[in-house]
């Protein structure tokens, strides 16, 4: 099956851009879990996820970016969600989690 | 006597005076080479002291014989046939007259003889009879003297003037109407042109109507009005008769010079104008050949073929010194000219023959021209012949040219056969053109005819390899072959006489196709029906051709495998695609029968799952063939210690069916899980690119198998663990439950979405609804665990507000993400507390009112640390009715949540007082059609039973 998500993480000065598009789904999640640890294992101060293309995130989704803050915290690392859609912010909402990611 | 005397006298002294004054002015003019009196004799200069001496001695006898009567006839006599032995002398030789050559006098002058006899003696009799008759006798034979005088002159001057003046008045003595009518035929002649009316009849020249026009008025007028002045004036009698007879000679005299002085004139300015006519003339005839010439020249130069040649001669004959026809012959032939033509290297090209409708003189001149013309042609014919060799070599090489393009440009094996059949023909002239091609498999040699030969008679198609026609004979031996008639194909190719003779052929050439390593693969047929010449260059041009067509046909193969390659692994690529998103065996045999035909070219394919793996021998795996009724065995030649790491597969071939082959699919174990079938119309792949495939194909079909085989066996697992979460919940009195979990369709969606009834307190119900994140075996063991957890938490009586702290330390470091909903509802006290971890918020129906969310009580989902701690409380009235679910419900792709919870809500209303079983089965119904997400489903229905 297609993934229907696109990553790419790109480094400005000590912050490391995790840039999220498409659907983060149970199909698509996992390779956004990977490419946020991997780009806090990178990173030496901070971590932004940029959600701006990103049209829908499930709960699965939702983990991936739980399971990020968890290893950035873990390394003394800030992490960020940057401009999500309204539909995702609102899943942020309604699942509690917004307020830990500083929405 | 005296009347005598003096008659003999006056007659003696005319003939006298006149003779001698011809001969005298002859002989004058001769020796002064007088222009005026050279008239006299303007075309034989040598013999004009001759005529002199004979008018002289004519005058001396006429003077002196004239006494008797027998005399005077002899007289007569002797000057006619003086006069007509002279003319005839002069006129019998071509005269020049206006500038044209012309043998017409003497042919006119001959008949004219009797008549310049007649007519001298007429006038000799007019004299004599004149004797008696003093007057108007003697003018009379005066007149008629100078007449016949004049005429003689004309005569022997060759002028048709005189023969036609001798030819009107035959033998008639001149009288009164005889001079009327003489003056009348001059008028006539006067007023005549060449063209037309009487002169025209005479003479066709201008000029010799301009000399009758000046002279004959004053020679007939003259005389006759002297003789008529002398009779009027009565001289005889007033002068006497000798002085009247001298006056009259004298004045005679003076007259005929003057007419004499006056012709001459007129004839040299004729002379002149003549000349100058004759000049021009030439000069014009000269430049009419030049530019007619010129013409045929122009023409040759720009004919550029043979034939063009020969129809520009045939044309142009008139060019040609006017000859009514010619023509090129390469062949002897008659004709009235022959001009050999010949080429710069001597060698006979052929030869220019002319025809004439009339007389033509061959003079040097013609000659000359002829050459010239001859010369024209021969170096246009060899300049036609050089260029028509190289139009044809050009016209071949442009074919071959356009051919080798055109070859270029097919694509594939197919595009070149039928382009070939249809086109080789153009550069060796060729009428049909037939591609063979070695089938060693089948032992046949496939015919590609171009689709315009068609004949009835024949059949086309394939042929076996051992038939022994040229086609075929050339493709196996490697020969060129080459039939130049129907004679040799008989003797030869009997089998192949009907075809040859059905196209109507001539000739047939064929030649071997090899491929690059020399191997023999089939031929070219060329089949001729007119004229051709197998000669060295057209040796070289069907083999270039037929190397030209080998080649393409090896190319097209190349590219026609590439295609199939790509196409293969195009078709292998969607069939891993749909194996790889099968999630059942279905699924697997749907893809196997939908794709594997592509894969395999094979028209049909199926895949068949062995009940009980097995290791027997595969070639003992029973295949079913839908279009035969028995059962085929399978290839039992099929190596027994075959690696069991590759695939076998068997081989059927049964003569009246379709083909088919089958391979065993193992597991990576090494046992056969099933077995691939695929079958095909008419003939099977080549058994090394079937083996390949059919080796892919099992691996796919193998691996997917597994993985199926393992999904499934994970999907009962699931299932069955999801089973054991769902139970159903306790029932408390005063309220009504209703609750279903629907698995999402797909098997990567199910797993983790449970809800669970407890009893809180001795009236209260505790519910707990979750959504575990993930899927599959760990997603269910978490929600066991997580489920098991909230619930024995509720049972325990903790406050809801630290719930969800409780559970996630209760589940220890890994956290479990997850949503829940946890409430108590109180029927009795008809209230309401619950808690959500990022759950979506339950629905209060309430009657009467609209839906509304229970947004309260929310705290992060779980899994995620969090200093939240509150929980929400409702007033659950009689009636009312709480809707607790899990996303699936409400998620949609591409809207926000809330447009979800608007649209549950409303359906909620829609619904009504249906039971809460009803509402429960209306909400999955609806959120199942929606189709949106593939996710579990959870729902709970509680209503507070009414008072």
């Amino acid at each position: 099956m297609e993934s229907p998500v696109t990553i790419s993480t790109t480094a400005h000065g000590d912050t490391e851009f995790v840039v999220i598009s498409g659907e983060v789904d149970l199909v698509s999640a996992s390779a956004v879990e990977e490419a946020l640890v991997a780009a806090v294992g990178r990173a030496t101060a901070h971590v932004v996820a940029d959600l701006k293309g990103v049209s829908f995130l499930d709960s699965s989704g939702l983990r991936a970016l739980i399971v990020g803050r968890e290893h950035a915290t873990a390394s003394g690392i800030g992490f960020r969600i940057d401009s999500p859609q309204p539909v995702v912010e609102r899943v942020l909402q309604v699942t509690g989690v917004a307020e830990s990611f500083g929405l | 006597m005296t009347d005598t005397r003096a008659r003999v006298d006056l007659t003696r002294q005319v003939a006298a005076v006149l003779a001698s004054t011809i001969g005298a002015s002859v002989v004058i003019g001769g020796w002064f080479d007088w222009d005026v009196l050279r008239w006299w004799t303007p075309a034989l200069p040598a013999a004009k002291p001759v005529v002199g001496v004979v008018f002289l001695l004519l005058g001396l006898t006429a003077f002196r014989s004239a006494t008797s009567s027998l005399g005077r006839s002899a007289t007569g006599l002797a000057l006619t046939v003086s006069a007509v032995v002279i003319g005839y002398r002069l006129t019998g030789r071509p005269i020049e007259v206006g500038g044209l050559e012309t043998t017409e006098g003497s042919l006119r002058g001959v008949p004219t003889i009797p008549t310049a006899v007649g007519l001298l003696f007429a006038s000799t009799s007019g004299v004599l009879r004149a004797l008696g008759r003093r007057s108007g006798s003697q003018i009379l034979a005066v007149g008629s003297f100078s007449v016949g005088g004049f005429a003689l002159l004309s005569v022997l001057y060759g002028d048709r003037t005189g023969t036609v003046l001798l030819s009107q008045f035959p033998g008639t003595a001149m009288s009164v109407p005889a001079a009327t009518g003489l003056i009348a035929v001059s008028v006539a002649l006067l007023l005549g042109t060449p063209d037309h009316g009487v002169v025209g009849w005479f003479t066709t020249d201008r000029l010799g109507v301009r000399t009758v026009r000046r002279v004959l008025p004053a020679a007939i007028a003259v005389p006759i009005l002297v003789a008529g002045f002398a009779s009027w004036l009565d001289l005889n009698d007033r002068l006497g008769e000798p002085r009247a007879f001298a006056a009259i000679a004298a004045v005679m005299t003076v007259a005929i010079l003057a007419v004499a002085v006056r012709a001459a004139l007129v004839i040299d300015e004729m002379a002149l104008v003549a000349e100058s006519a004759r000049h021009a003339e030439e000069r014009l005839a000269v430049a009419v050949r030049s530019a007619q010439l010129a013409d045929l020249a122009r023409a040759l130069a720009v004919a550029g073929t043979v034939d063009e040649v020969c129809d520009v001669v045939r044309e142009s004959a008139s060019l040609v010194l006017g000859a009514s026809s010619a023509h090129i012959d390469f062949e002897p032939a008659d004709a009235d000219v022959e001009v050999p033509l010949t080429g710069r290297g001597g060698e006979y090209l052929g030869a220019l023959r002319l025809s004439w409708d009339r007389a033509i003189d061959l003079d040097e001149e013609a000659a000359s021209t002829l050459s010239t013309v001859g010369g024209l042609v021969s170096q246009s014919l060899e300049r036609a012949r050089l260029s028509d060799t190289v139009a044809a070599d050009a016209r071949r090489n442009g074919e071959l040219a356009r051919l080798a393009e055109m070859l270029a440009g097919a694509a594939t094996t197919d595009d070149v056969l039928s382009f070939l059949a249809e086109h080789v023909t153009g550069p060796v002239g060729a009428s049909l053109g037939v591609i063979g091609l070695i089938d060693a498999e089948q032992q046949v040699l496939h015919r590609h005819f171009p689709p315009s030969f068609r004949p009835t008679a024949v059949a086309l198609g394939s042929v076996s390899l051992d038939q022994k026609l040229p086609l075929v004979v050339s493709a196996m031996t490697g020969r060129s072959i080459i039939v130049r008639n129907r004679t040799e194909m008989l003797e030869e190719f009997p089998d192949a006489i009907a075809a040859f003779d059905a196209g109507e052929f001539s000739a047939t050439a064929q030649l071997p196709f090899r491929d690059q390593h020399g191997k023999l693969f089939g031929s070219l047929g060329l089949a001729w029906r007119g004229e051709v010449a197998f000669d060295d260059s057209m040796f070289g041009l069907l083999s270039t051709v037929a190397d030209l067509a080998a080649q393409t046909l090896e190319r097209a193969w190349l590219s026609d495998e590439q295609n199939r390659a790509g196409e293969r692994s195009s078709a292998l690529a969607r069939l891993a695609e749909a194996l790889a998103s099968s999630a059942t065996l279905d699924d697997v045999e749907l893809a196997v029968a939908t794709h594997v035909p592509s894969v395999l070219a094979s028209s049909a394919a199926r895949l068949k799952i062995l009940e009980e793996p097995t290791d027997a021998d595969p070639g003992a795996v029973p295949s079913e063939d839908p279009d035969a009724d028995e059962v085929h065995e399978p290839n039992d030649q099929i190596p027994p210690d075959v690696d069991p790491d590759e695939i076998e597969f068997g081989i059927g071939e049964p003569p009246e069916s379709n083909r088919w082959a089958q391979i065993i699919v193992r597991s990576r174990a090494g046992s056969s899980i099933a077995t691939v079938f695929a079958e095909w119309p008419d003939r099977l792949p080549p058994e090394s690119s079937l083996r390949s495939a059919f080796s892919t194909v099992g691996d796919v079909v193998g691996q997917t198998l597994e993985r199926v085989a393992l999904a499934d066996a994970e999907h009962r697992l699931v299932g069955g663990l999801q089973r054991r979460a769902l139970r159903p919940l306790p029932s408390v009195e005063g309220l009504e439950v209703a609750a279903h979990y629907e698995p999402a369709s797909q098997y990567l969606g199910m797993g983790g979405d449970w809800y669970e009834g407890v009893l809180h307190a001795p009236h209260s119900l505790g519910l707990v609804v979750g959504d575990v994140v993930g899927h599959g075996t760990d997603a269910a063991i978490d929600m066991l665990q997580l489920s098991s957890i909230l619930s024995s938490l509720v049972a325990l009586g903790i406050p809801l507000e630290h719930l969800f702290d409780s559970a996630q330390e209760a589940v220890g470091l890994t956290p479990i993400y997850a949503t829940a909903w946890v409430g108590t509802i109180d029927p009795i006290e008809r209230t309401l507390h619950y808690v959500s971890a990022g759950h979506p918020p339950a629905i209060l129906m309430r009657p009467g009112r609209r839906s509304i969310l229970l947004d309260g009580g929310r705290q992060p989902m779980l899994g995620v640390r969090s200093t939240v701690r509150r929980s929400g409380a409702a007033q659950v009235p009689s009636g009312a009715t709480i809707v607790v679910y899990t996303d699936g419900l409400v998620e949609r792709r591409g809207e926000t949540i809330d447009v979800g919870f608007d649209r549950l809500m409303s359906r909620c209303d829609e619904a009504g007082t249906a039971s809460p079983q009803e509402l429960l089965d209306r909400l999955v119904e609806q959120a199942t059609q929606d189709h949106s997400v593939d996710d579990d489903i959870a729902v709970v229905v509680v209503r507070v039973a009414g008072a």
